[in-house]
Protein backbone atom coordinates (compact mmCIF):
# COMPACT_ATOMS: atom_id res chain seq x y z
CA UNK A 1 0.00 0.00 0.00
CA UNK A 2 3.01 2.42 0.94
CA UNK A 3 4.86 2.05 -2.38
CA UNK A 4 0.81 2.02 -3.95
CA UNK A 5 0.27 5.48 -2.65
CA UNK A 6 3.22 7.23 -1.90
CA UNK A 7 7.43 6.92 -3.03
CA UNK A 8 9.22 5.75 0.30
CA UNK A 9 12.85 5.73 1.09
CA UNK A 10 14.41 2.49 2.30
CA UNK A 11 14.23 3.86 6.06
CA UNK A 12 10.88 5.67 6.03
CA UNK A 13 9.45 1.57 4.78
CA UNK A 14 11.22 0.34 7.50
CA UNK A 15 9.90 3.04 9.77
CA UNK A 16 6.32 2.52 8.70
CA UNK A 17 6.21 -1.11 8.53
CA UNK A 18 8.39 -1.82 11.59
CA UNK A 19 10.57 -4.47 10.22
CA UNK A 20 14.30 -4.77 10.33
CA UNK A 21 16.92 -4.26 7.09
CA UNK A 22 16.78 -7.60 5.99
CA UNK A 23 13.31 -8.26 6.05
CA UNK A 24 12.50 -5.01 4.17
CA UNK A 25 15.66 -5.96 1.93
CA UNK A 26 13.73 -9.51 1.11
CA UNK A 27 10.37 -7.91 0.52
CA UNK A 28 11.82 -5.32 -2.24
CA UNK A 29 13.88 -8.48 -3.70
CA UNK A 30 10.26 -10.01 -4.01
CA UNK A 31 8.53 -7.20 -5.44
CA UNK A 32 11.50 -6.25 -7.77
CA UNK A 33 11.90 -10.24 -9.06
CA UNK A 34 8.84 -9.79 -10.33
CA UNK A 35 8.79 -6.48 -12.01
CA UNK A 36 6.75 -4.69 -9.64
CA UNK A 37 8.75 -2.49 -8.24
CA UNK A 38 10.33 0.95 -9.95
CA UNK A 39 12.83 2.81 -7.79
CA UNK A 40 14.42 6.65 -8.40
CA UNK A 41 17.78 8.25 -7.21
CA UNK A 42 16.72 11.35 -5.04
CA UNK A 43 19.97 13.98 -5.20
CA UNK A 44 18.43 16.67 -2.92
CA UNK A 45 20.58 16.57 0.26
CA UNK A 46 22.02 13.07 1.16
CA UNK A 47 21.68 11.13 -2.03
CA UNK A 48 19.08 8.40 -1.84
CA UNK A 49 16.50 6.07 -3.72
CA UNK A 50 12.95 6.09 -3.40
CA UNK A 51 10.24 3.22 -4.05
CA UNK A 52 7.05 3.02 -5.77
CA UNK A 53 5.23 0.70 -7.43
CA UNK A 54 5.74 -0.15 -11.32
CA UNK A 55 2.79 -0.39 -13.78
CA UNK A 56 2.34 -3.52 -13.64
CA UNK A 57 2.37 -3.67 -9.64
CA UNK A 58 0.07 -1.19 -9.72
CA UNK A 59 -1.71 -3.47 -12.06
CA UNK A 60 -1.41 -6.00 -10.00
CA UNK A 61 -2.14 -4.51 -6.77
CA UNK A 62 -5.65 -3.28 -7.66
CA UNK A 63 -6.27 -6.53 -9.30
CA UNK A 64 -6.15 -7.73 -5.88
CA UNK A 65 -7.67 -4.81 -3.87
CA UNK A 66 -10.83 -5.76 -6.50
CA UNK A 67 -10.30 -9.50 -5.04
CA UNK A 68 -10.91 -8.40 -1.27
CA UNK A 69 -13.74 -6.25 -2.61
CA UNK A 70 -15.39 -9.24 -4.16
CA UNK A 71 -14.87 -11.23 -1.44
CA UNK A 72 -16.61 -8.55 0.89
CA UNK A 73 -19.24 -8.31 -1.27
CA UNK A 74 -19.92 -11.77 -1.03
CA UNK A 75 -19.80 -12.22 2.44
CA UNK A 76 -21.58 -8.84 3.53
CA UNK A 77 -24.90 -10.58 1.33
CA UNK A 78 -24.56 -13.83 2.74
CA UNK A 79 -26.84 -14.85 5.09
CA UNK A 80 -26.16 -15.37 8.80
CA UNK A 81 -26.33 -18.76 10.48
CA UNK A 82 -29.20 -19.26 12.59
CA UNK A 83 -27.06 -19.92 16.40
CA UNK B 1 1.82 -5.97 -24.50
CA UNK B 2 3.90 -6.42 -20.99
CA UNK B 3 6.85 -4.48 -21.31
CA UNK B 4 9.72 -3.69 -19.79
CA UNK B 5 12.12 -0.52 -20.98
CA UNK B 6 15.37 -0.23 -19.73
CA UNK B 7 17.22 2.52 -20.13
CA UNK B 8 20.74 5.11 -19.14
CA UNK B 9 19.09 6.57 -16.02
CA UNK B 10 16.70 8.69 -14.01
CA UNK B 11 16.87 11.16 -16.53
CA UNK B 12 15.38 8.79 -19.79
CA UNK B 13 13.69 6.38 -17.08
CA UNK B 14 11.49 9.63 -15.33
CA UNK B 15 10.28 10.68 -19.10
CA UNK B 16 9.88 7.00 -19.98
CA UNK B 17 7.08 6.94 -16.95
CA UNK B 18 5.61 10.54 -17.73
CA UNK B 19 5.18 9.37 -21.59
CA UNK B 20 2.49 7.28 -22.57
CA UNK B 21 4.15 4.52 -23.55
CA UNK B 22 2.98 1.99 -21.36
CA UNK B 23 5.06 -0.47 -19.41
CA UNK B 24 7.63 -0.96 -16.35
CA UNK B 25 11.02 1.44 -16.42
CA UNK B 26 13.93 0.05 -14.88
CA UNK B 27 17.17 2.51 -15.17
CA UNK B 28 20.75 1.29 -15.60
CA UNK B 29 22.00 3.60 -13.20
CA UNK B 30 25.98 2.74 -13.49
CA UNK B 31 28.82 5.15 -14.54
CA UNK B 32 30.33 2.18 -16.24
CA UNK B 33 33.11 4.36 -18.10
CA UNK B 34 35.60 4.40 -14.75
CA UNK B 35 36.19 1.66 -11.75
CA UNK B 36 36.77 -2.07 -12.48
CA UNK B 37 34.67 -4.62 -14.71
CA UNK B 38 37.45 -7.57 -14.51
CA UNK B 39 37.13 -10.37 -16.51
CA UNK B 40 34.69 -12.93 -15.79
CA UNK B 41 33.29 -11.32 -12.94
CA UNK B 42 29.34 -11.97 -13.54
CA UNK B 43 26.19 -9.17 -12.66
CA UNK B 44 26.39 -10.40 -8.95
CA UNK B 45 30.28 -10.58 -8.43
CA UNK B 46 29.75 -6.92 -9.95
CA UNK B 47 27.64 -6.02 -7.32
CA UNK B 48 30.06 -5.37 -4.63
CA UNK B 49 32.81 -4.00 -6.69
CA UNK B 50 30.56 -1.54 -8.77
CA UNK B 51 29.79 -0.17 -4.64
CA UNK B 52 32.63 -0.10 -3.39
CA UNK B 53 34.01 2.01 -6.30
CA UNK B 54 30.90 4.29 -6.07
CA UNK B 55 30.21 4.51 -2.43
CA UNK B 56 31.23 7.94 -0.34
CA UNK B 57 29.59 10.01 2.38
CA UNK B 58 27.07 10.30 -0.08
CA UNK B 59 26.06 6.56 -0.67
CA UNK B 60 27.22 3.88 1.37
CA UNK B 61 28.39 0.49 -0.10
CA UNK B 62 25.29 -0.84 1.84
CA UNK B 63 22.82 0.84 -0.10
CA UNK B 64 24.39 1.05 -3.42
CA UNK B 65 24.70 -2.64 -3.28
CA UNK B 66 20.89 -2.97 -2.49
CA UNK B 67 20.39 -0.82 -6.00
CA UNK B 68 22.59 -2.86 -7.43
CA UNK B 69 19.91 -6.24 -6.24
CA UNK B 70 17.17 -4.72 -6.94
CA UNK B 71 17.78 -3.39 -10.39
CA UNK B 72 19.52 -7.45 -11.28
CA UNK B 73 16.14 -8.82 -9.93
CA UNK B 74 14.19 -6.85 -11.91
CA UNK B 75 16.78 -7.36 -14.85
CA UNK B 76 15.87 -11.42 -14.54
CA UNK B 77 12.38 -10.63 -14.36
CA UNK B 78 12.62 -9.65 -18.25
CA UNK B 79 11.34 -13.68 -18.81
CA UNK B 80 8.00 -12.47 -17.35
CA UNK B 81 7.47 -9.74 -19.84
CA UNK B 82 6.51 -10.18 -23.67
CA UNK B 83 8.80 -7.38 -24.37
CA UNK B 84 12.05 -5.77 -23.42
CA UNK B 85 12.79 -2.35 -25.06
CA UNK B 86 16.44 -0.48 -24.63
CA UNK B 87 16.49 2.60 -25.00
CA UNK B 88 19.78 4.32 -24.84
CA UNK B 89 22.05 6.64 -27.37
CA UNK B 90 25.94 7.44 -28.76
CA UNK B 91 27.84 7.92 -25.91
CA UNK B 92 30.70 6.12 -23.96
CA UNK B 93 28.05 5.35 -21.14
CA UNK B 94 25.12 4.11 -22.79
CA UNK B 95 27.20 2.12 -25.63
CA UNK B 96 29.06 0.07 -22.35
CA UNK B 97 25.51 -0.58 -20.57
CA UNK B 98 24.03 -1.59 -24.11
CA UNK B 99 27.50 -3.86 -23.85
CA UNK B 100 26.64 -5.44 -20.70
CA UNK B 101 23.46 -5.56 -20.83
CA UNK B 102 23.21 -7.36 -24.16
CA UNK B 103 25.63 -9.73 -22.60
CA UNK B 104 23.88 -10.96 -20.05
CA UNK B 105 20.26 -11.63 -22.74
CA UNK B 106 23.30 -14.00 -24.26
CA UNK B 107 22.98 -16.16 -21.35
CA UNK B 108 19.35 -15.98 -20.33
CA UNK B 109 16.24 -17.60 -21.30
CA UNK B 110 13.81 -15.61 -22.66
CA UNK B 111 11.17 -18.21 -24.68
CA UNK B 112 8.79 -15.87 -26.06
CA UNK B 113 10.44 -12.25 -24.73
CA UNK B 114 11.34 -9.59 -28.00
CA UNK B 115 14.29 -7.89 -27.09
CA UNK B 116 14.66 -4.52 -29.09
CA UNK B 117 16.92 -1.55 -29.23
CA UNK B 118 16.06 2.11 -29.47
CA UNK B 119 19.54 4.12 -30.10
CA UNK B 120 19.95 7.14 -30.85
CA UNK B 121 22.44 9.72 -31.84
CA UNK B 122 20.32 12.99 -32.86
CA UNK B 123 16.50 14.29 -32.55
CA UNK B 124 14.78 16.67 -34.53
CA UNK B 125 15.50 20.53 -33.12
CA UNK B 126 18.40 19.72 -31.19
CA UNK B 127 21.56 20.38 -32.89
CA UNK B 128 23.58 19.45 -30.26
CA UNK B 129 21.65 16.48 -29.11
CA UNK B 130 23.62 15.35 -26.17
CA UNK B 131 20.88 12.31 -24.98
CA UNK B 132 17.71 11.22 -24.69
CA UNK B 133 17.21 12.46 -21.31
CA UNK B 134 16.55 16.20 -22.86
CA UNK B 135 13.32 15.29 -24.40
CA UNK B 136 10.25 15.84 -23.16
CA UNK B 137 8.18 12.71 -22.94
CA UNK B 138 6.03 13.80 -26.25
CA UNK B 139 9.30 13.67 -28.18
CA UNK B 140 10.40 10.70 -26.11
CA UNK B 141 7.37 8.64 -27.68
CA UNK B 142 7.96 9.33 -30.99
CA UNK B 143 11.36 6.96 -30.68
CA UNK B 144 9.21 4.18 -30.54
CA UNK B 145 8.65 3.71 -33.99
CA UNK B 146 12.82 3.51 -34.27
CA UNK B 147 12.86 0.54 -32.24
CA UNK B 148 15.04 -2.47 -33.97
CA UNK B 149 15.17 -5.99 -33.01
CA UNK B 150 17.89 -7.32 -31.17
CA UNK B 151 19.32 -10.11 -33.81
CA UNK B 152 21.93 -13.02 -32.42
CA UNK B 153 24.35 -11.04 -34.64
CA UNK B 154 23.96 -8.14 -32.42
CA UNK B 155 23.80 -10.42 -29.57
CA UNK B 156 26.84 -12.00 -30.12
CA UNK B 157 28.55 -8.51 -31.33
CA UNK B 158 27.92 -7.44 -28.20
CA UNK B 159 29.07 -10.17 -26.18
CA UNK B 160 32.69 -10.20 -27.65
CA UNK B 161 32.51 -5.90 -27.50
CA UNK B 162 31.77 -6.58 -23.29
CA UNK B 163 34.48 -9.32 -22.74
CA UNK B 164 37.00 -7.06 -24.56
CA UNK B 165 35.75 -4.07 -22.55
CA UNK B 166 36.26 -6.64 -19.23
CA UNK B 167 39.77 -8.12 -20.49
CA UNK B 168 43.05 -7.22 -18.74
CA UNK B 169 44.51 -6.56 -21.86
CA UNK B 170 43.13 -4.15 -23.89
CA UNK B 171 44.33 -5.04 -27.19
CA UNK B 172 41.48 -6.91 -27.31
CA UNK B 173 39.30 -3.94 -26.89
CA UNK B 174 41.66 -1.83 -29.92
CA UNK B 175 40.96 -5.45 -32.17
CA UNK B 176 36.98 -5.16 -31.25
CA UNK B 177 36.98 -1.59 -32.44
CA UNK B 178 38.79 -2.43 -35.46
CA UNK B 179 36.74 -5.01 -36.33
CA UNK B 180 32.75 -4.94 -38.10
CA UNK B 181 30.86 -3.03 -35.58
CA UNK B 182 27.79 -1.98 -38.32
CA UNK B 183 25.56 -3.78 -36.40
CA UNK B 184 25.85 -1.52 -33.18
CA UNK B 185 27.25 1.42 -34.80
CA UNK B 186 28.19 4.32 -32.47
CA UNK B 187 30.31 1.22 -30.27
CA UNK B 188 33.47 2.48 -32.49
CA UNK B 189 33.52 6.34 -31.44
CA UNK B 190 32.19 5.39 -28.42
CA UNK B 191 35.18 2.91 -26.74
CA UNK B 192 37.81 4.83 -29.22
CA UNK B 193 36.94 7.26 -26.69
CA UNK B 194 37.08 5.42 -23.55
CA UNK B 195 40.93 4.54 -24.87
CA UNK B 196 41.64 8.28 -24.77
CA UNK B 197 40.74 7.91 -21.41
CA UNK B 198 44.38 5.60 -20.79
CA UNK B 199 46.80 7.88 -19.00
CA UNK B 200 48.75 8.77 -22.20
CA UNK B 201 51.91 7.77 -23.18
CA UNK B 202 53.48 11.14 -23.88
CA UNK B 203 52.35 13.30 -20.63
CA UNK B 204 50.86 10.89 -18.42
CA UNK B 205 47.29 12.60 -18.54
CA UNK B 206 44.10 10.95 -19.21
CA UNK B 207 42.01 13.28 -22.29
CA UNK B 208 39.51 14.25 -19.16
CA UNK B 209 42.41 15.25 -17.08
CA UNK B 210 44.08 17.07 -19.71
CA UNK B 211 40.95 18.78 -20.58
CA UNK B 212 40.22 20.26 -16.81
CA UNK B 213 43.93 21.26 -16.58
CA UNK B 214 43.55 23.44 -19.83
CA UNK B 215 40.00 24.67 -18.52
CA UNK B 216 41.77 25.80 -15.64
CA UNK B 217 44.39 26.93 -17.15
CA UNK B 218 42.46 29.24 -18.98
CA UNK B 219 40.74 30.88 -16.09
CA UNK B 220 37.64 28.17 -15.16
CA UNK B 221 37.93 27.93 -11.44
CA UNK B 222 34.72 26.78 -9.69
CA UNK B 223 33.92 23.05 -9.97
CA UNK B 224 30.69 23.38 -11.57
CA UNK B 225 31.79 25.81 -14.78
CA UNK B 226 34.61 22.80 -14.51
CA UNK B 227 31.98 20.52 -14.62
CA UNK B 228 29.99 22.38 -17.51
CA UNK B 229 32.47 23.40 -19.66
CA UNK B 230 34.49 19.80 -19.55
CA UNK B 231 31.32 18.60 -21.33
CA UNK B 232 31.57 21.10 -24.26
CA UNK B 233 35.09 19.63 -24.89
CA UNK B 234 33.10 16.05 -25.85
CA UNK B 235 31.87 15.32 -29.15
CA UNK B 236 28.77 13.02 -26.68
CA UNK B 237 28.74 13.50 -23.66
CA UNK B 238 29.16 10.61 -21.02
CA UNK B 239 30.56 11.88 -17.82
CA UNK B 240 28.11 13.40 -14.87
CA UNK B 241 29.25 15.96 -12.35
CA UNK B 242 30.14 13.16 -9.98
CA UNK B 243 32.99 11.48 -11.65
CA UNK B 244 34.24 14.36 -13.28
CA UNK B 245 34.57 15.72 -9.61
CA UNK B 246 36.61 12.81 -8.78
CA UNK B 247 39.25 13.29 -11.56
CA UNK B 248 39.04 16.93 -10.12
CA UNK B 249 40.11 15.12 -6.87
CA UNK B 250 42.83 13.03 -8.36
CA UNK B 251 44.44 15.82 -9.78
CA UNK B 252 44.10 17.73 -6.84
CA UNK B 253 46.32 14.63 -4.81
CA UNK B 254 48.66 15.26 -7.80
CA UNK B 255 49.28 18.19 -7.20
CA UNK B 256 48.54 19.40 -10.16
CA UNK B 257 45.70 21.72 -9.56
CA UNK B 258 45.06 23.49 -6.00
CA UNK B 259 42.20 24.00 -4.44
CA UNK B 260 41.19 27.30 -2.06
CA UNK B 261 39.83 26.11 0.43
CA UNK B 262 42.20 23.00 0.69
CA UNK B 263 41.59 19.51 0.91
CA UNK B 264 38.99 19.83 -2.62
CA UNK B 265 35.81 18.29 -1.46
CA UNK B 266 33.11 17.43 -3.63
CA UNK B 267 30.88 14.38 -1.86
CA UNK B 268 28.81 16.33 0.63
CA UNK B 269 25.65 15.46 1.66
CA UNK B 270 23.89 18.62 2.91
CA UNK B 271 22.18 21.86 1.61
CA UNK B 272 24.85 23.83 3.58
CA UNK B 273 27.89 22.15 2.45
CA UNK B 274 26.49 22.65 -1.20
CA UNK B 275 27.33 26.20 -0.91
CA UNK B 276 31.01 25.78 0.36
CA UNK B 277 31.28 22.91 -2.16
CA UNK B 278 30.45 25.35 -4.90
CA UNK B 279 32.47 28.01 -3.62
CA UNK B 280 35.10 26.12 -4.01
CA UNK B 281 38.53 27.47 -6.38
CA UNK B 282 40.55 25.26 -8.37
CA UNK B 283 44.09 26.63 -10.11
CA UNK B 284 46.59 25.22 -12.00
CA UNK B 285 49.57 24.75 -10.03
CA UNK B 286 53.17 25.15 -11.49
CA UNK B 287 53.53 21.22 -11.19
CA UNK B 288 50.49 21.46 -13.76
CA UNK B 289 51.50 23.94 -16.21
CA UNK B 290 54.38 21.77 -16.53
CA UNK B 291 51.95 18.60 -16.61
CA UNK B 292 49.84 20.30 -19.84
CA UNK B 293 53.21 21.46 -21.69
CA UNK B 294 54.61 17.57 -21.52
CA UNK B 295 57.53 18.15 -18.54
CA UNK B 296 56.83 15.27 -16.28
CA UNK B 297 57.77 11.91 -16.18
CA UNK B 298 54.48 10.34 -17.90
CA UNK B 299 54.68 7.12 -15.70
CA UNK B 300 54.78 9.09 -12.19
CA UNK B 301 52.34 12.44 -12.96
CA UNK B 302 50.04 10.96 -11.51
CA UNK B 303 49.65 8.18 -8.59
CA UNK B 304 47.60 6.17 -10.06
CA UNK B 305 45.46 2.78 -8.49
CA UNK B 306 42.55 2.93 -11.10
CA UNK B 307 40.40 0.56 -13.15
CA UNK B 308 38.89 0.97 -16.34
CA UNK B 309 36.94 -2.26 -17.57
CA UNK B 310 39.23 -4.99 -16.37
CA UNK B 311 42.46 -3.45 -16.47
CA UNK B 312 43.85 -2.27 -13.58
CA UNK B 313 46.61 0.80 -13.69
CA UNK B 314 48.63 1.15 -10.71
CA UNK B 315 51.78 3.44 -10.70
CA UNK B 316 55.01 1.64 -10.06
CA UNK B 317 53.42 -1.37 -11.91
CA UNK B 318 54.08 -2.00 -15.91
CA UNK B 319 50.69 -1.32 -17.66
CA UNK B 320 49.25 0.71 -21.43
CA UNK B 321 49.00 3.94 -21.93
CA UNK B 322 47.49 5.49 -24.39
CA UNK B 323 49.42 6.86 -27.80
CA UNK B 324 46.79 9.74 -29.61
CA UNK B 325 49.27 10.35 -32.08
CA UNK B 326 49.42 7.18 -33.38
CA UNK B 327 46.13 6.28 -32.12
CA UNK B 328 47.10 2.70 -30.21
CA UNK B 329 48.07 1.62 -26.63
CA UNK B 330 51.64 1.22 -25.43
CA UNK B 331 52.91 -1.05 -23.12
CA UNK B 332 54.29 1.06 -19.95
CA UNK B 333 56.86 -1.96 -19.21
CA UNK B 334 59.61 -1.79 -16.30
Amino acid sequence: MALYVGEPSFSQLKTMLSITDGNLDAHLRKLSGAGFLHSRMVLEGRPHTVYQLSESGIQSFERYLDALRTVQTLSGSRPKLNT
Amino acid sequence: MKTLHITNGDGAAGIIKASEIPGDVLPWRDPMHHGAFPADASLDDLRSIRAQHLSGPGMSTREIERDFRLRDDHLRASVHYERVILWFEHDLLDQLQILQILDWFTTAELAATRLELICVNSFPGFPNFRGIGELNPIQMASLFDRRVQVSSEMMHLARIGWRSFCSDDPRHLVQFINGDLRLLPFLRDALSRHLEDYPSAIDGLTRTERQILSLAKRGVHRPQHLFLQNMEQETALFMGDWPTYAVIETLCHAGLLTCDPAPFLYRVSSPDKRRAFMDQSLTLTDKGQKALAGKLNPTTVIERDQWLGGVHIQTGQPHWAWDNRKKDLVWHGT
